[in-house]
């Protein structure tokens, strides 16, 4: 029951939070937060022991069975520590936005324990069919957040993310039924089971469901406006971790039922191709949520690929690129919010010179790009960790190194030069950033993606999911 | 392994610690404090612990190691770059009292020479990898450091050369390095993933001995070599060094001297007994000798024709680089037949970085005290100082004579004995061409150094109110300049006194330089101004990398933005599909027309068709 309640508290709690924030944002928040400490506590202790939680029997169509290991507890852990910092970060946000729109926050609140729990239940629910519902519920959670609290035409924009999170969601749930007919009822990398043997149609089916949901290459169109228009919180939540979903589904899901080798070599193109696509893309925007919604796309290239690669280094780099572009990009979603509650811009032209606006900020938002960048942060392991996968898929095709370098000398590119357009410069403004709560979040946020990169943490967090993804055995 | 661990971190913790207080004192005094704890403890090291592997697992499935090598590098690599890091600390000192941004100079300080001494003492390259990150990433916040883009913290005056702009701003700059260096980490990154792949190790003294290392070709040693020649700023990446200029003198007398691209010359030279295992590693060597022979003569011509003191020196940076990294690459090339000889070859390009970084840390400190106390940054604009800092002019004139290489001081011994590595692999190759570039190569580099120093010096304009740098700031520059005659007397009774027919050319190059800028200043011929305008703007290169590159990358990406992003992707999505459904929702409203007749056909009609399909299926 342990992981099911962890899922419910914060659902439970939301209710709690409604009523709550008629009062106050910022309580509603703290309650947002400790909701989801049971689910931290229980990630973290299997991701950092090594531990595997199990409930439920796995005997026939069992609704109730649910399990962590370090695989996809890392991704648990990520919702979890990411939504912590986000409803803290979330009150003044929210009272500035309640402020402009003349609507109280409460609503915001109550689909946020439902939106954040039911993320979470779709990375530890074992049923095929939970792992559906439970994505069906963070969908409309945040559908609400968008119509509610987003900008520009927000209803023109939550029907576009309806339509499509919903095209990719049934395409994956066509796909699952297709396994259900097969006997299969479980996440087969939860379960014993190995390589299933090839089976074309839900291969594409999940496949391309996955690539819907996480915005690859040519269907990516809905992420840039979904994800500059939504409310900044729901960002923060939405662009690094509920995209994520889609690696995930592919990795332990899809993958167990890929047709052969060659369609592995052509996933691998592809996702190289959309982690260019979004870094060049991301250098062009001038809308700062803009600008990292299309870095969102370029990452889930390097999360793709990593699944793509189909060993266990790679997978284990997936799953961690899931957690440090979850640190990194909630960093800088929070930080282009903390521009609009300030300083009320979008737009990166009318910035420059901030860091002496406030110092702690522009460090925090360097080291958000950082984990982007993969230097020195948890983003480091992850890209070293890619990088091997790499290196033991095509070993001696020296060609294909060339691409992939090229992959990081983009990130690189459009990270830098965006600190120094935002953050360097003369000063335009005479006044400084204020010091509150959302600013605080920042900070430990990114400060816990440094930490995260020294041992014990990163020693603990890559070789445990490594291991669990060797024992899982997919290859053999 | 605990007193290792501790010499290079001591900064970086003083560096966490400076962030918790807001005076600029305790910020400067703690940081300074951890380096010197830092060279105490190297120091230390270097004395009394027995040399060897120490290590602990960091991350067992990339075989990623904390793991320190104490050995003949290493070791006195550490006791030097430790030594001076503290000595550049405590010209900081003084040096950045008042700056506008103290907490984040102090602390990128402390974390570019934790970053450095990992780089020194890493024995597993994945551990070797976060110093080399840090060290990139603490050059771009420092060369940055001035992020507010003022005229004076310029490298280059306000004109433009074809449209592109030739003055580079604190933060260009900064970009321009990291962007540089992440080129050749992109690479250096994967060639050790596949050094990993293919050995299962990553551990420098492993690999030694990896016979699986046969299997790879040259290619993966040129994706390595591409990050020690960013880093260490061989041609054609030596451009970010030369704009590097923009950051505090401090700063530069840093990356120059102890940090940064010593890093990539360091890692030349401890991975060349490695990369002899590889076949064609013949072909690897030449192209290390060969890259560095070409960044030698290209940035003694630049440091030649620069009209900024800290630009004269940048380019005689680069040229030394260049000369350790041909010295390396020529040790290569002899250990291949003789590989017994390899490590004391290498030792004469490791003595270089040595003789090098003591000469220039102290040339830099120097003129950053004559840069702070005369207000300028270009050469021509204040001169005779030899009458207003006295100190600092004996100082940087003894600095110069061991920087150009003028017997007996030590830049002239480790100079030669690097140079002889190169002359040697020409003569054993039979490669003509190589003797005379070198002899060039070394009649040019006195009459840069003698340039500057008399323009600055000796002749000139003579300003009215210029006094002698505080004794904090002339205390460790000077120490530095007495100390490159000191080791130069000591290498040269301790290691060999070289004396071969490259003196010749070294003094010819000397009496022109004394000749042309201290008795006869002022010669000058016009026919040679096309000549000095092509050296001048660095041949042209920042044309490439400001001008040409960034303009195809945004043409490009702008291309791809209007034809997909915009057109196909949106076109389609956000368009045409939803044209199409409203053209076929319009078209459906049209049968509903409230005539109850006509539905009752639709009705009769659902019905048939059903039956049809029924029958048929």
């Amino acid at each position: 029951m342990m992981i099911l309640l962890s899922i419910l508290i914060p659902m439970a709690l939301s209710l709690a939070a409604y009523v709550a924030a008629r009062r106050s944002s910022y309580l509603a928040g703290y309650i947002s937060a400790i909701a989801l400490m049971p689910l931290l506590l229980i990630s973290a202790y299997s991701v950092f022991t090594g531990w595997e939680f199990v409930e439920g029997s796995f005997q026939g169509f069992d609704i109730t069975a649910f399990k962590i290991t370090p695989f996809n507890g890392v991704f648990a852990f990520t919702v979890a520590l990411v939504g912590i910092f986000v409803a803290l970060y979330s009150p003044p946000y929210m009272e500035h936005r309640s402020h402009e729109l003349g609507r109280d926050s409460s609503i915001f609140y109550l689909t946020y324990g439902f939106f954040v729990g039911g993320l979470a239940g779709a990375f530890v629910a074992a049923n095929l069919i939970m792992v559906y519902v439970f994505i069906e519920i963070a969908l409309i959670a945040s559908l609400f957040q968008v119509l509610y609290y987003g900008y520009g035409d927000r209803v023109r924009i939550t029907v576009m993310y309806l339509v499509w999170s919903h095209l990719g969601a049934l395409l994956v749930l066509a796909g699952f039924l297709l396994l259900y007919l097969k006997g299969v009822y479980y996440v087969p990398l939860l379960t014993d089971l190995k390589y299933l043997g090839a089976d074309q149609t839900a291969f594409l089916l999940i496949l391309i469901g996955s690539l819907i949901k996480m915005a690859a290459l040519g269907v990516h169109m809905w992420l840039p406006y979904v994800h500059a228009e939504a409310p900044t919180p729901l960002s923060a939540l939405l662009s690094p971790v509920l995209v994520g979903i889609g690696g995930y589904l592919i990795a332990s899901v899809a993958m167990y039922v890929v047709p052969n080798a060659e369609w592995v070599k052509w996933l691998v193109y592809y996702a190289i191709a959309t982690a260019i696509y979004g870094g060049l893309m991301a250098f062009l925007q001038k809308d700062i949520k803009r600008l990292f919604a299309y870095s969102t796309v370029s990452q889930m290239g390097y999360l793709l690929l990593g699944v793509a690669l189909f060993n266990p280094h790679g997978y284990t780099a997936a799953a961690l690129f899931y957690l440090s572009h979850g640190l990194g990009k909630a960093v800088l979603f929070m930080t282009a919010g903390y521009f609009i509650m300030y300083l009320h811009t979008r737009d990166v032209e009318k910035m420059g010179g901030l860091y002496g606006w406030r110092p702690e900020l522009a460090g925090a938002a360097i080291v958000g790009f950082l984990n982007l960048a993969g230097i020195l942060t948890v983003g480091m392991v992850s890209e070293i960790l890619l990088t091997v996968a790499y290196a033991k898929y095509f070993i001696q095709g020296y060609m294909y190194y060339i691409p992939y370098a090229v992959v990081l000398l983009i990130t690189g590119i459009y990270a830098f030069n965006t600190i120094r357009v935002v953050f360097f410069g003369p000063h335009k403004r005479e006044d400084r950033g204020p010091v509150d709560i959302a600013l605080m979040s920042i900070v430990v946020v990114a400060f816990l993606s440094v930490l995260l990169f020294l041992p014990p943490f990163s020693s603990a967090l890559a070789d445990n999911i490594y291991k669990t993804i060797v024992a899982a055995g997919l290859w053999k | 392994m605990e007193v290792v661990l501790l010499t290079i971190f001591a900064p970086l913790i003083a560096s966490l610690i400076s962030l918790f207080s807001t005076a600029e004192k305790f910020k400067t005094w703690a940081v300074t404090l951890g380096t010197f704890v830092s060279a105490l403890l190297a120091t230390y090291v270097y004395m009394s612990i027995k040399p060897g592997v120490y290590s602990v697992t960091w991350i067992g499935s990339i075989g990623a190691e904390i793991a320190v090598r104490l050995d003949h590098f290493s070791l006195p690599m550490g006791v030097l770059v430790a030594w001076l890091i503290a000595a550049i600390s405590l010209y900081s000192v003084k040096y950045m009292e008042g700056d506008y941004r103290p907490g984040w100079y102090w602390f990128f300080f402390g974390f570019f020479a934790t970053s450095m001494l990992i780089i020194v003492y890493a024995d597993n390259l994945w551990f070797l990898l976060a110093g080399w990150e840090g060290v990139g990433l603490a050059s771009w916040a420092l060369i940055g450091h001035w992020y507010r883009d003022e005229y004076d913290k310029w490298v280059g005056k306000e004109e433009k050369v074809f449209g592109v702009p030739y003055w580079w701003t604190p933060s260009k700059a900064g970009l321009r390095a990291i962007l540089t260096v992440r080129f050749g980490d992109s690479f250096f990154l994967v060639a050790i993933a596949l050094f990993y792949a293919v050995t299962g190790t990553v551990s420098l003294t492993a690999l030694t001995h990896a016979g699986a290392l046969k299997t790879l070709g040259i290619v993966p040693l040129l994706f390595f070599a591409l990050g020690p020649f960013t880093k260490s700023a061989q041609f054609p990446f030596h451009e970010w060094l030369l704009t590097a200029m923009t950051g505090p003198t401090s700063v530069s007398a840093l990356i120059h001297a102890a940090t940064m691209v010593k890093a990539g010359v360091y890692v030349l030279i401890v991975t060349t007994p490695i990369f002899l295992l590889v076949p064609g590693a013949e072909l690897y060597f030449w192209v290390v000798t060969v890259v560095g022979v070409a960044t030698a003569l290209v940035a003694t011509i630049i440091a030649l024709t620069a009209m900024e003191f800290k630009l004269v020196l940048a380019g005689s940076t680069a040229a030394n680089l260049g000369i350790i990294a041909a010295a390396a690459g020529a040790a290569g090339l002899l250990g291949l037949h003789e590989h017994e000889l390899l490590q004391g070859l290498l030792f004469f390009a490791f003595l270089h970085i040595v003789g090098h970084a003591v000469s220039k840390a102290s040339l830099f400190m120097g003129f950053g005290a004559v840069i702070h106390e005369a207000g300028t940054r270009f050469i021509g604009e204040v001169g005779r100082l030899w009458r207003h800092m006295k100190i600092t002019a004996v100082a940087m004139s003894l600095s110069m004579l061991s920087l150009v290489g003028i017997p007996p001081f030590v830049g002239y011994v480790t100079k030669d004995l690097a140079l002889e590595n190169v002359l040697e692999a020409g003569h054993v190759y039979h490669v003509d061409w190589l003797a005379p570039a070198l002899y060039l190569l070394l009649f040019i580099t006195p009459i840069y150094g003698l340039r500057l120093i008399g323009l600055t010096f000796v002749h000139g304009k003579e300003p009215k109110e210029v006094h002698e740098a505080p004794l904090l700031m002339w205390l460790p520059y000077t120490a530095l300049a007495v100390a490159t005659l000191a080791l130069g007397a000591y290498f040269a009774v301790f290691v060999k006194f070289p004396l071969t027919e490259a003196l010749i050319a070294v003094l010819l190059g000397f009496l022109t330089g004394l000749v042309l800028y201290i008795w006869l200043p002022g010669v000058r011929s016009e026919a040679l101004r096309p000549l000095w305008e092509v050296a001048y703007r660095r041949f042209y290169l920042p044309i490439l990398y400001d001008g040409v590159l960034p303009l195809l990358y945004l043409w490009f990406s702008r291309f791809i933005y209007v034809v997909f992003d915009r057109g196909l992707f949106d076109g389609l999505y956000h368009n045409a599909i939803p044209g199409v459904f409203e053209t076929l929702s319009n078209w459906a409203r049209r049968l509903i027309t409230g005539n109850i007749s006509l539905y009752v056909l639709y009705g009769v009609l659902g019905i048939l068709i059903t039956l049809l399909l029924l029958v048929v299926l």
